[in-house]
């Protein structure tokens, strides 16, 4: 045996180039989601400096007016200007974006992490999960409207609730692979206990294929908000959201089909944004 | 297959079977896969290409056949039956496969579909040259599995491949590709993923299939054992390059470029039967001493979902005393990863007990097993994931240390530095990841880090299985070294006869669960006791040719 | 076989149980006392008992609860508060509305999907991919409730042909070519996510599956692309693809519920966005479980299908 052994090549192929994790989303699709997602955002964030009029003044005299320098994107059948109510809508998207959607994929990991570790806890858990999934989402919707009446906060319980256990079905799956995989076995064998083991290398190895389905959930979760609002189970008027405008346009599309174009473009940007995020990961990971 | 047009300049003698002529296989990126390569074979001739991975044997082989990965150039001319291969029409190239050239792959569990019938897939390969009726198709694959020498043909043609054992399957990957009579069979690895016992049927069949049939065999594998049993000429490969060409004999006897004689030395091998055993050292004294006590163990695999409930291994004593290597050997299904885990407290014994160290690991305190622990060390198998790919080698390496709050960071990095030593490995590897390690590296620190808290006992799971001959061969050495130096015992896992022997001092054979044998290493291989052992050695194809082998038994 | 599906029944009832525990007591933490809104603010107190008793309110909760439970049972969930009737009977009737919906959407996601997918992977050109993924993506980011508009938008306003919303009014049987023009938009609107998403998975799983080892065991044999996908490929990623089905039937629950509030289709979601506004809650709860059971329902049918699908789990190991 010679130092021989130090040199040997490591082999080019089947040995994948661990790229930068966010590299995804510095081209291609990813970018174009990215850039999508930001400038809704900033439009949202900026929406009291942006929005010219107060989102539920009523201006006299702009009864469906159609774009004007005045109202870039017209106004609605009682006098308020759809730019603003936009700008404004998206905030509430927002909350359910970064708020809900994360929440409940914070519970969801943490019930698929923990669960695991307890025979009758698992069984327990992944009950209540089939329970959650048993409902289907818009289903879901109408019980928590039922029980809480309409709101932001019944949109954001239902977010959280269709999220819990997606993301615990998943955190669990992966994280019962890495912990039966061979690296965590042998720390196990020299002694490192469970605590150890979850935090050193089960939670960062699992959370990494999670990421994809975030995007994914962001963007089911503008959808949620929209179906939501726009079946009256979501915010109440004169409160603007991106879903009951598009209702209201929808409504008025004969008179004033200019409404509809603003909050749905909006909409579709933030659905498409997240969706370009995600398949870019995704496409990333597999490579 | 129709007679081929001759070429002007092949008056003189018909073509050979195949003819492989300056084959160069590029991809986009870094250097050639294959660069260069001339192989003939002739019309009933067995050749071997032989090299390890990155070689480019199996893309010379897919070349062949027309089935290059997306993206692979090929250049250089491929002849079959004098007939040009490279630059064919897709359709001419598939009137090809199966009909002119087939191939055997390495692995049997996946190699079939799993959702189709035997018989199914044997007629789909027969109709794809040419219409069949439904009843001829039976008939043929019945005789085809009869070929094959697959007991019952007719029940066996109705059944799904999951039915069937592993040696039973590749005898369907061989039916599949007798099936439309080619003239050259391409194997590639088609016993690598077998038993012992299994390979050497499949071996054995091979060869008689070549006398029945006349074709040719261009038989792709990393084994020399397999190449002396079966092949009459050898084309030795090396990163894209033939480096030697010879008869079988000639090859073994004298091989002449250094690259072969050091592939021929890594083959770990078993000793011949006419070679007296040594005797062992006598057993030490003192069985409280032993660093692992297994007595009248049972694993079972709880029911789960279907499933009855799997007694995986019953009623195994044996024990590894201190600074003792102890190999645990056994084909699939025998139990001895099972074994393995639960030497090292991964699964709970269902029966008997299990003592590391003196110490029950059943009765023990999660507090008391980890201090246990902390003289145990894992070694697992598969290079690829038995280091965390987001940890640094040197991470990795003082884990250990890290667990069990040894030392403080100057001493943990200074025993870093001394164990790649160890390990001999450039300590600039230390801040590197796994993905930029090769096999043999990653396996290097995997040891590294299991000898990092100085373990009185090491469980080593076929920590070479998935090598090259040669790297393992670097990895057994310093392993071997290292425990001879460090004093530590070890219970060494592993299918591999040869391996086993070339480390162990004692063995214990298991078959289906149980102990079979048990014994010094040159005991058990030399003069084995038991029946199983018996055929366990026979069958492990030694790289010496074939018709030496035999002169040598008859001597 | 029968044993694989006898293994599942129990756990499936009990998740329906428990969400009918969960349906049933979330309608019980709604604030305002159905007695008063029934009986009207001059209702006197005996007036007011009366109807608690008629309802069955005056007794515990848990008795309430099995009242309830067993009613459903027995498919006679009594009278709804304010849209007037037997629930049983409007359920009859919305459902069979719905149903032809939801066939129609099912059936048309089946195709659009095996079209796309195995049509995709068939043509394995660039382009084709390149188009197939834009539509794709399109579909999957446009959501119900803007494809459903744009829809009437096109085919019942700007190109009359086919009517904005409705169900035929002589019903399904009498004229089917009437029916399918009422029943094309609403079942298009509501198929396209379901379509999409199974789009997707499939030709994903298609390709994979042409990656793996006994596909290339085929090729080496001469057996031709286009027979490879039809005849193995399809075959092996086919259980998978119906696992998905399963799933999508229930988006395709909720989305019936956008779809005929939009197309004014008088099937159980009409219904149920009429209960919820007002607030008939034993309509709301019938409807709840209703779509429940039929969701979890079919996930049991589709680990049935996917097991009869896969002879590795119809036979199991010999």
């Amino acid at each position: 045996m010679s130092t021989a052994a130090v040199t040997e090549v490591a082999p080019a192929e089947g040995v994948r180039a661990r790229r930068l994790r966010w590299g995804a989303l510095a081209h291609g699709q990813g970018l174009v989601g990215v850039v999508m997602v930001a400038l809704v955002v900033v439009a949202g964030l900026l929406a009291p400096v942006l929005a010219p009029y107060d989102p539920t003044q009523q201006i006299p005299g702009a009864n469906l007016a159609p774009p004007s320098a005045a109202h870039w994107l017209g106004t609605d059948e009682v006098n308020r200007d759809i730019l603003s109510r936009v700008l404004h809508g998206i905030r509430i998207d927002l909350v359910v974006v970064f708020l809900a959607v994360p929440v409940g994929a914070a519970l969801g990991v943490a019930l698929g992490l923990l669960s695991p570790l307890h025979a009758w806890a698992d069984v327990a858990t992944q009950r209540l999960l089939d329970v959650l999934l048993a409902f289907p989402v818009l289903i879901l919707a109408i019980t928590a409207t039922a029980a809480m009446g309409p709101g932001l906060r019944t949109i954001a319980v239902v977010i959280v609730l269709a999220e819990l256990p997606i993301f615990g079905r998943l955190a669990r799956t992966s994280v019962l692979k890495v912990r039966a995989l061979p690296y965590v076995e042998s720390a196990r064998v020299m002694g490192a206990g469970e605590t150890w083991l979850l935090r050193k290398h089960v939670l960062p190895n699992s959370l990494e294929p999670l990421t994809v389905q975030l995007a994914v959930s962001m963007s089911v979760a503008v959808f949620i908000e929209g179906a939501m609002s726009f079946l009256g189970l979501g915010v109440r008027p004169p409160d603007p959201s991106l879903g009951s405008l598009i209702k209201d346009g929808i409504r008025n599309v004969w008179e004033a089909p200019f409404f509809v174009v603003g909050p749905l473009v909006v909409v579709s940007m933030l659905v498409l944004g997240f969706l370009l995020v995600a398949q870019a990961i995704s496409a990333q990971r597999r490579r | 297959m129709t007679v081929p047009h001759l070429h002007r300049a092949d008056q003189t003698a018909a073509p050979p079977l195949l003819r492989v002529r300056d084959l160069r296989i590029d991809f986009a990126h870094p250097r050639p896969a294959v660069e260069g390569i001339d192989v003939t074979v002739g019309r009933g001739e067995i050749v071997a290409l032989v090299g390890e991975s990155g070689s480019g044997k199996s893309m010379t082989a897919r070349a062949v056949i027309g089935l290059l990965p997306r993206g692979a150039v090929a250049t250089g001319s491929i002849e079959l039956e004098g007939r040009e291969v490279l630059g064919a029409s897709e359709e001419d190239l598939r009137r090809l496969r199966g009909a002119g050239v087939a191939m055997v792959f390495q692995e049997p569990q996946t190699a079939p579909n799993p959702v189709r019938t035997v018989g199914w897939q044997l007629r789909e390969a027969l109709r794809a040259h040419g219409a069949v009726s439904r009843a001829e198709a039976r008939e043929r694959a019945v005789a085809l599995l009869r070929q094959v020498e697959i007991p019952d043909p007719e029940t066996r043609v109705d059944h799904y491949p999951h039915q069937l054992s592993g040696g039973q399957k590749q005898r369907v990957v061989l039916a599949l590709a007798l099936a439309n009579e080619p003239s050259l069979l391409l194997a590639d690895e088609p016993t690598t993923a077998l038993d012992v016992t299994v390979q050497a049927e499949i071996l054995a069949l091979l060869g008689r299939l070549r006398d029945e049939t006349g074709a040719g065999v261009l038989l792709i594998t990393h084994n020399m054992g397999v190449v002396a049993r079966l092949a009459q000429r050898v084309v030795v490969l090396r990163e894209g390059r033939v480096v030697e060409e010879a008869p079988v004999r000639r090859l073994f006897a004298e091989p002449e470029h250094p690259y072969t004689r050091q592939l021929l030395g890594a083959v770990p091998r078993l000793p011949s039967g006419s070679e007296p055993p040594t005797l062992a050292p006598p057993p030490e004294a003192g069985a409280s001493a032993a660093a692992l006590r297994l007595d009248d163990v049972r694993v079972v695999y709880p029911a789960r979902r279907g499933q009855a409930a799997f007694t995986a291994v019953d009623g195994v004593t044996f024990e590894v005393r201190r600074g003792e290597v102890v190999g645990l050997v056994g084909e699939s299904g025998s139990g001895k990863t099972t074994l393995g885990r639960a030497a090292a407290g991964l699964l709970p014994a269902a029966a008997g007990t299990v003592h590391v160290g003196g110490a029950d690991l059943a009765t023990l305190s999660a507090r008391a097993l980890r201090g246990v622990r902390r003289g145990l060390a894992l070694v697992p198998q598969d290079p690829a994931a038995s280091l965390d790919p987001r940890f640094t080698v040197a991470r990795s390496i003082a884990e250990p240390l890290d667990v069990h709050r040894v030392g403080d960071a100057a001493s943990r990095a200074a025993r870093v530095s001394e164990l790649l030593d160890a390990v001999r490995l450039d300590p600039g590897l230390a801040q590197r990841r796994p993905h930029q390690l090769s096999g043999g590296q990653r396996q290097r620190v995997a040891l590294a880090r299991g000898l990092a808290l100085d373990p009185t006992l090491l469980i080593a799971d076929e920590p070479t299985s998935a090598l090259d001959v040669s790297i393992q061969a670097e990895v057994l050495e310093l392993f071997t070294r290292l425990q001879r130096e460090l004093g530590f015992a070890c219970l060494f896992v592993s299918h591999d006869l040869a391996v086993v022997h070339q480390v162990s001092d004692r063995v214990v054979v298991l078959r289906e669960g149980l102990v079979v044998e048990q014994g010094p290493a040159e005991r058990v291989f030399g003069a084995p006791e038991h029946d199983y052992t018996r055929r366990l050695v026979a069958a492990v194809p030694e790289p010496v040719p074939a018709e030496e082998a035999q002169a040598r038994r008859v001597s | 076989m029968t044993r694989y599906v006898l293994r599942r029944l129990p756990s499936a009832v009990l998740v329906v149980l428990a969400a009918s525990v969960v349906i049933f007591s979330v309608i019980r933490l709604v604030p305002g006392d159905p007695v008063a809104t029934l009986a009207g603010p001059d209702a006197t107190p005996e007036a007011r008992d009366a109807i608690r008793a008629e309802l069955g309110l005056d007794e515990p909760v848990v008795v309430q609860y099995l009242q309830w439970l067993a009613a459903m049972v027995r498919l006679d969930p009594g009278q709804s508060y304010l849209v007037g009737g037997d629930i049983s009977r409007l359920v009859r009737e919305g459902l069979v509305n719905t149903l032809v919906l939801a066939g129609g959407a099912l059936l048309l996601a089946v195709v659009l999907t095996l079209v796309a997918a195995v049509g995709g992977v068939l043509a394995h050109r660039r382009g084709v991919d390149t188009l197939l993924n834009g539509v794709n993506t399109a579909a999957v980011a446009l959501p119900t409730f803007v494809t459903g508009p744009l829809l009437v938008l096109l085919f019942a306003v700007l190109l009359p042909v086919l009517p904005a919303g409705g169900t035929p009014p002589e019903g399904f049987w009498a004229r089917p070519d009437i029916s399918v023009q009422f029943l094309l938009m609403p079942a298009l609107c509501l198929a396209l996510p379901a379509a999409a998403a199974l789009t997707r998975f499939l030709s994903e799983a298609l390709r994979t599956e042409l990656e793996q080892p006994y596909a290339t065991t085929a090729r080496a044999l001469g057996v031709g692309r286009r027979r490879l996908v039809l005849t193995q490929a399809l075959p092996n990623a086919l259980p998978a693809a119906v696992t998905v089905l399963g799933v999508q039937v229930g988006t395709l629950l909720g989305g019936a519920v956008l779809v005929e509030a939009i197309f004014a289709w008088p099937g159980l979601g009409m219904l149920a966005e009429q209960a919820i506004s007002s607030r008939d809650y034993p309509l709301v709860q019938t409807l709840l479980l209703l779509s429940v059971a039929v969701f979890v329902a079919t996930q049991l049918l589709t680990d049935v299908v996917q097991a009869l699908l896969d002879p590795r789990i119809r036979l199991g190991a010999s």
